[in-house]
């Protein structure tokens, strides 16, 4: 008889069956950075780019008159030393600096603005189809020119700490929308590269180093400059993150390809052909998801170049134009010497930009070592 | 439409009549590409001109050292390569009409019918790890034959778990992941994964040498039952000859992609024709102490295969070699009954077998 | 008993690893003799490789050697650089210091199986110890002679040529054709075979009292493996080296060994001569595992004998003797109670199990 797997006394282990990504997952949250970042990048991903009518206090274009005002502090403790557990702000008094003979605003000591959660305020249609005029903070029953700016405001008097959170929807969202892009780009043509080989492998590959061998903001600064000006903005984002990752395919297609050359020698894909599988069923039910994981390992840590792309093209004024507002387009604003000299809390926004790519950065890591679960290979 | 693929065989084939797989002549050349334009500059020749036969319900082992084109050879009939040339003919029951096999070329067959010949031919791998998809169910693994044909049906399952059980495995196992097996389970569901479009001929590929000694034992008497039950001919390649020896009915010895000799497996091992098979046998540790064994040192390493030696390909290791040997291909021909062998000198001869 | 080169006593070496602590080598006692060759067998997983490793103080991470001891009788010998006589524990010796160095590679040289993709079982210290070796690989942009004859005058006082002599002599021996030409060739123009017989000849030709061979034909060719035996049982007997060699190839140690040991799960099962061992095995284990394999020559219509069941689970060992789930003589509460202990049963014959003890 055929020997049995399961003998008589055999010490049986307590066996729960795991799938691959269930092991991913576990082996993922050991990884306590990783977390951290993947919960940092949900956090922004959620409050920027879906509810960021309710987290910013002010509408975007929401002009007051106190421009480049700056942050005030939030208090417990006034100017008598009293104590209130209510966070509260100063008003502002407009003064005239005599030796930069310039306009700057002054914290008034006896006016004090508490700042209460769940204020109405600005209205908004959350998602564009949601009406609400609740926002997460700010002044109860405001009464004109009572504001909260706790990161300052712009030269049109702008409360900033909304425009960064505005301005991070686009940001993210074409950090994202790029990459997606780029995914299918790339891991299309690459599969397509590895699995046919010959003459479409050939050309695939030429073609991706003919890219990657071009300078990136030439390459850039043309495309870009070929955007015609009287689009309309949504236009101009949409083609911008086409631009972005259409110069930026060609790294994901080489990696998909080698991936597939190698997957495509394994025995089980072997296998599967000496049973007659179709090439489509190859490609979607063995070689693509093997490399699923690393394109998303990949997908993930190049995120953050596509933001810097974005914030950097803004930044030179070739990508998103005002009144679209990305953190490109921010830094634009602030990257004068004037404003670095007389407004640096606009600079808010490379930390911004600093904590989304390290996050990105700490989740691709967590989820490189996480997609090899059985360790090594 | 299979006119153009049923091919008469002619008289030279072996006289049985139980003959399933017949390989005549077969090739398969990978080139050796060089430069920017992928210049061929010549080719390896993994298997050159190689010609054995299966009987129904019969093990034949294909043994050499590595490099010799064993592993292509059983890869290039079940045409995961191209053959570069030659006939690999198999006796079809779902190409022959009214249940009758028919004899048709595979080297010849457009996808679409080989394709239906592969729910009769299919192939188990050596390594464990790789030969399954670490993302599918054990279950998935087994029924992939049948989705592919598409004869997954509502008591597939049934089918599949009895599959299970018949290869020792238990039906909980069904929606496991195969990362949670050891090595001999997994070659089990490679097992249970060839015969699960009720093949009449399997290629094993290395079935057991990744495995343990014990595993190997319980794999081996595993494939014999299942030989037994379902009528099986296996090709059984390997290089470990004592394994070959125990499960073949008959061996074909490789050499650089040739066939030096094929023999009934107690033949081949006693009164052995061919020097290199002389050799080989001779090299195999013997487990018994008390053995004293007289090796035969073969000189040199492999001929490479992308440029052998002239004549016969074995002549710079062979200690019997003579003019000959150097200037002519030496032919594969019938010696004794159901005994071939590819040398020039086998009948003056008088060798040693184990 | 005065030629004894190793000593190891109750040797125990754990892994500390995600799952829980793995004992790889559970009190392991074992002697080696100079100019002898013992045979270690078992499956993967048996702890055979830690044990070799545990010798040189190469145990991996996250391994460690908790307790027992490693003696080494160290002698001065001519030719080598060391002048004197002394008793050594080398699981005490700092695992990077001079004598260290000194012993491995020199006094005791090791051979160690071509990393092989498929093997991967998952509790075995495998993959861990493969990081280990880079340092007893072939440097890949150097000329083979060149790290042939650094190996020799590291650990035998001669000078370059006739390292380089001794070199082209010894790649002769291992059969690898054109030494001469051969010498002055890259590692990555010689195939995966040939690699391994350079390793080989390296470690021979530094004349090691000792020589630890881990599978060291496992992925050759047995024409070539044939050849790799020769070269060491003649080295051995001109030379009086000893060897420890460890495979699951019955075959090989029936050839090669006088003294066979078997071990099971970090334990060693059973210790007799290798004639002994194979034609009067006392141990269920020894017997069941000489039963399982097909032998050449000899075919017979008869299945093989198999052993049930798989090898446990590391991380929850059975109570009492660790083989008796799959063990055809087990006795129910003797053995899965009381574990055996190791002793002597015959003239040169040890063995663990309860079959040989009063209970």
């Amino acid at each position: 008889m055929v020997a049995k797997a399961g003998t008589r006394r055999e010490v049986k282990a307590k066996q729960v069956s795991q799938s691959y990504l269930s092991l991913v997952w576990w082996k993922f949250k050991k990884n306590r950075v990783a977390v951290f970042g993947g919960i940092i990048l949900i956090l922004m991903y959620f409050c920027m780019c879906i509810i960021p009518e309710f987290i910013a206090p002010y509408d975007l274009e929401h002009s007051t008159n106190f421009p480049e005002a700056r942050p005030q502090t939030i208090r417990f403790i006034d100017a008598q030393g009293k104590f209130s557990i209510q966070p509260f702000v100063y008003g502002l008094d407009k003064k005239i600096d005599e030796k930069l003979r310039k306009r700057v605003f002054v914290e008034n000591t006896s006016v004090k603005y508490p700042i209460s959660l769940f204020v109405k305020g600005d209205k908004y249609k959350l998602l564009g189809f949601i009406p609400g005029d609740i926002h997460l903070f700010g002044i109860r029953n405001a009464q004109k020119d009572q504001y909260v700016f706790i990161m300052g405001t712009d030269s049109l008097g702008r409360d900033f700490f909304s425009r960064i959170i505005f301005g991070g929807r686009l940001s993210l969202l074409i950090g994202l929308i790029g990459q997606v892009l780029t995914l299918l780009f790339g891991s299309v043509l690459g599969a397509v590269s590895g699995y046919y080989g010959g003459a479409v492998d050939m050309f695939v590959q030429r073609f991706t180093e003919f890219l990657s061998a071009f300078p990136d903001i030439p390459l850039f600064m043309a495309l870009a400059a070929a955007i015609p000006k009287y689009w309309s903005p949504i236009a101009v984002y949409f083609m911008l993150t086409i631009i972005l990752a259409f110069v930026r395919w060609g790294g994901l297609a080489r990696q998909v390809r080698g991936l597939i050359l190698s997957l495509r020698e394994r025995e089980y894909v072997l296998a599967a052909k000496s049973a007659g599988a179709s090439d489509a069923r190859l490609m979607f039910q063995h070689l693509l998801p093997g490399t699923v994981s690393h394109i998303i390992v990949i997908a993930t840590l190049s995120i953050p170049g596509m933001i810097l792309a974005e914030t950097s093209l803004s930044w030179l004024g070739l990508g998103l134009r005002a009144p679209l507002t990305s953190w490109g387009v921010l830094l634009q604003e602030a990257g004068t010497v004037y404003a670095i000299r007389f407004t640096p809390w606009q600079l808010w926004t490379v930390i911004f930009i600093l904590i989304a790519i390290m996050a990105y950065n700490m989740l691709g890591d967590g989820l490189r070592d996480a997609m090899d679960p059985y360790g090594g290979r | 439409m299979t006119e153009a693929v049923a091919v008469q065989r002619n008289d030279t084939s072996p006289k049985r009549s139980d003959i399933i797989l017949d390989v005549k002549g077969l090739k398969k050349f990978f080139p050796i590409q060089k430069g920017l334009l992928r210049r061929v500059v010549g080719y390896v020749k993994a298997v050159d001109d190689v010609s054995f036969f299966v009987r129904e319900g019969e093990t034949l082992g294909l043994v050499g050292e590595s490099g010799c084109g064993k592993t292509t050879a059983g890869r290039t009939i079940i045409r995961l390569y191209e053959p570069t040339g030659g006939d690999v003919y198999f006796s079809s029951r779902v190409l022959g009409e009214n249940g009758k096999p028919k004899m048709v070329n595979l080297a010849q067959m457009d996808k679409s019918q080989m394709k239906l010949i592969r729910q009769e031919i299919s192939m188990v791998f050596q390594d464990p790890v790789n030969s399954l998809n670490p993302r599918m169910t054990v279950g998935d693994i087994v029924a992939e034959p049948m989705r592919i044909h598409g004869k997954y049906g509502v008591d597939s399952e049934r089918v599949i778990i009895s599959l299970l059980e018949r290869v020792g495995l238990r039906p909980d196992h069904l929606r496991r992941y195969p990362h949670e097996f050891s090595g001999g389970q997994r070659q089990r569901i490679g097992i249970a994964r060839a015969l699960s479009l009720n093949p009449r001929l399997v290629i094993c590929d290395e079935p057991v040498s990744a495995l343990d000694v014990s595993i190997q034992a319980q794999t081996l008497n595993l494939l014999e039952d299942l030989q037994n039950d379902f009528n099986l001919a296996y090709i059984f390649v390997a290089h470990d000859l004592s394994v070959v020896q125990h499960i073949s009915d008959r061996v074909a010895v490789m050499y650089v992609g040739k066939v030096a000799e094929m023999a009934d497996s107690d033949e081949l091992y006693n009164h052995p024709l061919h020097p290199y098979t002389e050799a080989l046998m001779s090299a195999v540790p013997k487990p018994d102490p008390k053995y004293k064994s007289e090796r035969i040192i073969m000189q040199g390493d492999v001929a490479d295969p992308s440029n052998p030696p002239s004549g016969c390909y074995f002549h710079p290791r062979c200690r019997y070699a003579e003019a000959i040997c150097k200037e002519k291909v030496p032919e594969f021909r019938e010696l004794r009954p159901d005994h071939f062998v590819a040398c020039h000198r086998a009948e003056e001869l008088t060798l040693k077998g184990v | 008993m005065n030629d004894v080169l190793i000593d190891v006593k109750d040797l125990h070496v754990e892994f500390d690893v995600r799952a829980g602590i793995v004992k790889a080598v559970d009190g392991l006692d074992l002697t080696i003799r100079r100019g002898q060759t013992v045979g270690v067998i078992g499956e993967s997983g048996c702890g055979k490789s830690v044990t070799a490793r545990a010798i040189l103080r190469m145990v991996p991470k996250p391994g460690k050697v908790t307790s027992g001891q490693v003696m080494y009788y160290r002698k001065a010998k001519k030719g080598k650089k060391h002048l004197k006589d002394e008793v050594l524990d080398i699981t005490q010796l700092p695992p990077d210091g001079e004598i260290i160095r000194q012993i491995r590679g020199g006094e005791i040289g090791m051979i160690f199986q071509e990393p092989m993709s498929s093997l991967t079982p998952v509790y075995t210290a495998g993959t861990h110890i493969n990081e280990a070796l880079s340092l007893h690989r072939l440097i890949p942009l150097q000329k083979v002679g060149d790290q042939m004859a650094e190996a020799i005058t590291t650990y035998r006082t001669v000078t370059k040529d006739e390292a380089r002599e001794i070199a082209i002599d010894m790649l002769r021996k291992v059969g690898i054709p054109k030494p001469t030409e051969r010498v002055d060739s890259y590692p990555h123009q010689l195939s995966g075979g040939q690699r391994q017989r350079v390793m080989i000849a390296i470690a021979l030709s530094c004349e090691p009292e000792m020589l630890i061979a881990d599978e060291p034909t496992t992925a050759l060719d047995v024409s070539i493996e044939a050849q790799i035996l020769d070269v060491m049982r003649d080295l051995q007997r001109t030379a009086n080296m000893a060897i420890m060699f460890i495979t699951h190839n019955l075959g090989v140690v029936a050839e090669m060994a006088e003294e066979m040991v078997v071990m099971y799960m970090g334990k060693q099962v059973e210790r007799a001569k290798t004639v002994d061992l194979f034609y009067d095995p006392k141990h269920p284990y020894t017997q069941a595992l000489l039963k399982s394999i097909p032998k050449v020559g000899k075919r017979s219509n008869e299945r093989l004998a198999t052993i049930e069941g798989m090898v446990p689970d590391p991380f929850h060992l059975p109570t009492g003797c660790v083989f008796h789930p799959r063990c055809p003589m087990f006795m129910p509460g003797k053995c899965d109670k009381i574990t055996p202990t190791y002793k002597q049963i015959g003239e040169n014959h040890w063995a663990s199990c309860l079959l040989y003890e009063d209970v």
